[in-house]
């Protein structure tokens, strides 16, 4: 019964999550110790739910021309090395200030890119289907936009860095994916659109799971027959929430990367 | 026709889109399989999914360099290292404080 549940719970997530770029992570964990289990016992399946919902999403993301791998590895060293500092932090800082700290964050993404209006990267004539895709050597790329072509340049990328570093420091206090943070970064500070955005967190946040799960398992903390059931259905709602990402316009994309902080925001300030 | 994008890259993506999708449909056999058998047999299968979903995203990044390497572009070849250099950072220190 209780795999029933974890296979439900999964399917919510990462579907929701897969199509706001968020890992997910940040709705299990508090949804699993609503129902009464251990935050520790949790953590490793919020994590789960990250790593399938990104492997499931991978495919449609992958076809619809969205994931920057450049740009994700290059955002996902500085989020990986904060996680690394976090990870050592953690303990230091009591767990209601840090929550706090994270709904305060998806509060700040969730108000800026609400109020935002507009496509800041329109379709552009001048650019082929060999224009599709992220270009050589750099950080730039275009993709697919409404039959046309939408080129893109990150800009700020020092204080994209610099905030994504930040990401990781609590996301590896925490023990979140922090995709909640990273794709409101790339969207607002870096300029990249939205579903680039959201589609190359996805691919980033996979990496982060990965390792933090690596080492829960060297720990022991892993239930393995939750963690299938956790991930049954996080693979299911990472593909229908990738579906359902691709067809979104990019400003709808930003409403509804807007209210999930928004709830994001709320749960975590509940929790604190 | 030439463009700012690498000319294979599309292909390669969709290459790298169909192992993933084939990776996703063993991974949900075994996951399911594990959830559902009895015992042993069911911990070894949800044991094996769990693996799976564990090892996928970073093998993903040394095929990026792979390709990266094939495209010639040695900048992102490096950057790519450095990630693998700092998650192996990081788990090396996890352990060292387990």
């Amino acid at each position: 019964m209780q795999q029933i549940g974890l296979v439900l719970a999964g399917l919510l997530t990462a579907g929701v999550g897969s199509l706001g770029g968020l890992g997910g992570a940040v709705l299990l964990v508090p949804l699993l110790v609503l129902f009464g289990m251990p935050a520790s016992e949790a953590a490793p399946l919020g994590l789960m739910t990250v790593a399938a919902g990104s492997l499931a999403a991978s495919q449609r993301q992958l076809g619809e021309k969205l994931v920057n791998h450049r740009l994700g590895v290059v955002t996902e060293i500085a989020g990986s090395s904060g996680a690394i500092a976090g990870a050592l932090l953690s303990g230091a800082i009591a767990d209601r200030w840090l929550t706090r700290i994270l709904a305060v964050a998806a509060l700040l993404g969730a108000v800026i890119g609400g109020k935002r209006k507009g496509i800041r990267n329109p379709a552009r004539d001048g650019y082929t289907e060999a224009d599709i895709g992220e270009w050589p050597g750099s950080l730039a790329g275009a993709y697919p936009l409404n039959g046309g072509i939408a080129p893109y340049q990150t800009r700020r990328l020092p204080v994209g860095l610099a905030t994504m570093a930040g990401a990781g420091v609590v996301a590896g206090i925490a023990g979140v994916s922090g995709g909640f943070i990273k794709t409101p970064t790339k969207n607002e500070i870096m300029w990249v659109p939205v579903k680039v955005a959201a589609a190359t967190t996805s691919f980033t946040i996979g990496i982060t799971s990965a390792t933090a799960l690596i080492v829960f398992a060297f720990q022991g903390r892993i239930d393995v027959k939750n963690g299938a059931a956790v991930i049954v259905g996080s693979l299911l709602g990472g593909q229908i929430g990738s579906r359902y990402q691709a067809r979104l316009s990019p400003i709808v994309a930003r409403k509804a990367l807007a209210v999930l902080l928004l709830i994001v925001a709320v749960v975590l300030l509940v929790r604190s | 026709m030439s463009g700012r994008a690498h000319p294979g890259q599309l292909a390669d993506d969709r290459r790298l889109g169909r192992m993933l999708a084939i990776a996703v449909k063993v991974t949900f056999a075994v996951a399911l399989a594990g959830v559902v058998a009895p015992g042993a047999v069911g911990i070894g299968l949800a044991t094996a999914a769990v693996g799976m979903v564990i090892t996928m995203p970073i093998a993903r990044v040394f095929w990026l360099i792979a390709r990266w390497a094939r495209e010639g572009d040695k900048r992102f070849v490096v950057i790519g290292a450095a990630l693998i250099a700092v998650v192996a950072i990081g788990f090396t220190l996890a352990l060292l404080r387990a």
